[in-house]
């Protein structure tokens, strides 16, 4: 089937076919094409009784957006949740791994005890075995946030390279660059579900107000000793930061003049 | 030195807007030095005239000079827009406006590796420029930082030995 799309004669489309076996897309040059990536800004931070998950939703393709409403917040187990950041289909992968050791793992030592839960060190663990063994292979930054019977809630961070740190709170990703010195001036120990809610979703609106890898919605994750819950704040409920524009509302089937 | 120069020709102090076009344009000017990379002299020029009182431009990168009502640069700035876009608020007092730049400042040096040691703030008003230094025990600490230890007796005198 592949034998009638590559052109006899010397055009750029030949010649880029032959190199890369794709067309050149969007018009733009292969070599500038990266790979898909969530530049991205995650982060988790216990409070009271649980742990809250936050990312943004973009994706990117060098400056492409591949995914504006992508899903950067993956559940392990009913009780344990991972948050990715780097490359796309490293982190997706890496994700499938751990869920299924974790499943794997609790077969063989919990049996019928608590099913669909895991102690989020373990799925950690699992989590930074693999992204320490592959590290040359590996661009995966991964936060795991949970709550289990144990040690209660919980939160790792396991950054490039493999390591794994349990910590209060952290971020992750491109835009957490710009709002480390935020999150270390307003972080406070013990807060309510809901100031640590609010807390994450104006951390993540302000990495998204100035990194360019960052954008779309606020996706929050909220993990207790009931269960968990998922939100989704659309951008026009991100409280605005000095000089931003805000978001012009359409009109359904109508054209904005 | 072209600020002095003109200030003669002029007779009165310049407007900080005249300062900063200067400095951009030596930026702008030498876009080609250091095989291409620039100049690499960054600046944020702020002051007070009596034309069009309190002002402050970046003159960043490429030889691009912008009026904004705040700014930053530097290794360490990457780490506080956040807290920057989040605090500024408009026509904030003095004390709030130095606390501010203050804590900014010290969360800056807690992350970055290049950026540390004390606080200079100069307060640019219609009386004139005011300096001020902040020494780091007189820093509100940061969190995750170890605080700064305190000496007992006597400071200097037996070159730091105690038994």
């Amino acid at each position: 089937w592949f034998s009638g799309l590559i052109p006899e004669d010397d055009t750029a489309l030949s010649t880029t076919m032959a190199a890369y076996g794709v067309p050149p897309a969007l018009g733009v040059a292969p070599e500038m094409m990266e790979e898909i990536s969530t530049g991205t800004t995650i982060m988790a931070c216990q409070y009271d009784g649980g742990v809250v998950l936050g990312a943004d939703s973009r994706t990117s393709t060098g400056t492409y957006v591949a995914n504006r409403a992508s899903d950067k917040i993956t559940m392990v187990t009913d009780n344990v949740w991972m948050c990715r950041s780097g490359s796309a289909a490293d982190t997706q992968n890496v994700c499938a791994y751990v869920k299924n050791l974790t499943e794997e793992h609790n077969m063989q030592r919990r049996g019928d005890l608590d099913p669909g839960m895991a102690d989020v060190k373990l799925v950690a663990n699992l989590t930074m075995q693999l992204a320490y063994k592959n590290k040359d292979k590996l661009s995966a930054g991964m936060i795991i946030g949970g709550w289990d019977a144990t040690l209660g809630a919980q939160v790792y961070g396991i950054p490039l390279g493999g390591s794994m740190q349990r910590v209060p709170f952290t971020v992750g990703g491109s835009g957490s660059a710009y709002i480390y010195g935020w999150c270390d001036n307003t972080w406070r120990e013990n807060m309510t579900r809901e100031e640590a809610e609010g807390w994450v979703a104006r951390a993540i609106s302000l990495a998204i107000a100035r990194d360019a890898s960052s954008g779309g919605v606020v996706r929050l994750v909220t993990i207790h000793s009931k269960g968990s819950s998922r939100q989704m704040l659309e951008p026009k409920h991100q409280s605005l930061c000095e000089s931003e524009l805000p978001v012009i509302p359409r009109k359904v089937g109508g054209v904005v003049g | 030195y072209h600020v002095e120069q003109i200030g003669m020709e002029r007779d009165s102090p310049l407007d900080v807007k005249t300062v900063a076009r200067i400095s951009n344009q030596i930026n702008y000017q030498n876009k080609s030095a250091n095989h291409g990379a620039g100049l690499g002299a960054y600046m944020i020029i702020g002051g007070w005239d009596s034309n069009n009182g309190s002002q402050v431009f970046s003159c960043t990168a490429g030889g691009n000079m912008i009026a904004t009502k705040w700014t930053t640069d530097g290794s360490g700035s990457t780490y506080i827009w956040g807290f920057m876009d989040n605090g500024f608020k408009e026509n904030m007092t003095r004390e709030e406006c130095e606390e501010f730049v203050t804590a900014a400042i010290t969360l800056a040096m807690s992350t970055d590796s290049s950026s540390g040691g004390c606080v200079r703030l100069n307060t640019v008003n219609a009386d004139g420029i005011h300096r001020k230094l902040v020494k780091p025990d007189e820093l509100v600490p940061v969190y995750g930082e170890l605080a700064t230890t305190t000496r007992h007796g006597h400071v200097g005198s037996s070159g730091g030995m105690m038994l």
